[in-house]
């Protein structure tokens, strides 16, 4: 009697163990799917962020190029036509 | 010889009157006929009809009896006894495989709970190794979000 009663203790105890875990592995894979989709946003923002700025520092180099080009057309002119800038 | 409810009374051959109880019973022996065997005895209850008087035999039992010979008789008893010993014999083993086989199920029925035991634990393992690899994976990622931070 007393090796049935350790059984049924013995297996319950497993079954809730059991049961326990797979409710901790069902929340386990929820956190994870959450986490690899936040860590994907993350990663967008950052790309984003970054060629953000690669952006403005070309337009801002090609500014400055432009800038340079346009002195460059005016001085041209000027000493063709005799003139001192 | 009394009479019960489901037999039916003798009556008599003169006026019909039933009568349950003989004024007197003998035994009467008779021999076997040409190609019987054995002997009969016979008990003869005498009749007297309460109504008209006519007194009439009516046979109430019949018992035969074989005659054979002292050493065949002596050889049927002894098989008899050896028959009784055999059967005897033969109850004990039944008894025994019984036992055997109540034992024999008790011990199935324990290796049953043994194995789903067994199969509990497997089971229970595997999961303790996904939950550690899951908890794993999920704190490297949870390290990979807060470098964003």
């Amino acid at each position: 009697m007393e090796v049935v009663t350790q059984y049924i203790d013995h297996k319950t105890e497993l079954e809730q163990h059991i049961v326990a875990l797979e409710a901790e592995q069902a929340s386990l894979i929820s956190d994870i799917s959450a986490l690899k989709e936040r860590l994907t946003t993350l990663e967008m923002e950052r790309h984003a962020s970054s060629l953000s700025s690669e952006v403005e520092a070309l337009r801002t180099e090609k500014a400055v190029l432009e800038e340079k080009i346009s002195s460059y057309s005016v001085e041209s002119v000027a000493s063709s036509e005799g003139y001192q800038v | 010889m009394p009479y019960t409810d489901d037999e039916e009374l003798p009556a008599c051959p003169n006026c019909g009157t039933p009568n349950d109880t003989p004024s007197k019973v003998f035994s009467v022996i008779v021999e076997p006929k040409e190609g019987e065997r054995g002997l009969t005895q016979r008990k003869v209850g005498m009749y007297q009809c309460s109504k008209c008087g006519t007194k009439y035999p009516i046979i109430v039992s019949r018992q035969k009896y074989l005659v054979i010979a002292e050493d065949q008789l002596k050889k049927i008893q002894s098989d008899v006894k050896d028959l009784k010993r055999t059967n005897e014999d033969l109850e004990q083993s039944v008894g025994s495989l019984k036992r055997n086989q109540e034992e024999l199920e008790e011990m199935i029925k324990e290796k049953e709970k043994e194995s789903q035991v067994k199969q509990l634990e497997v089971k229970l393992r595997a999961l303790e190794g996904q939950v550690s690899y899951l908890k794993k994976e999920k704190g490297e990622l949870e390290e990979k979000v807060s470098r964003f931070r």
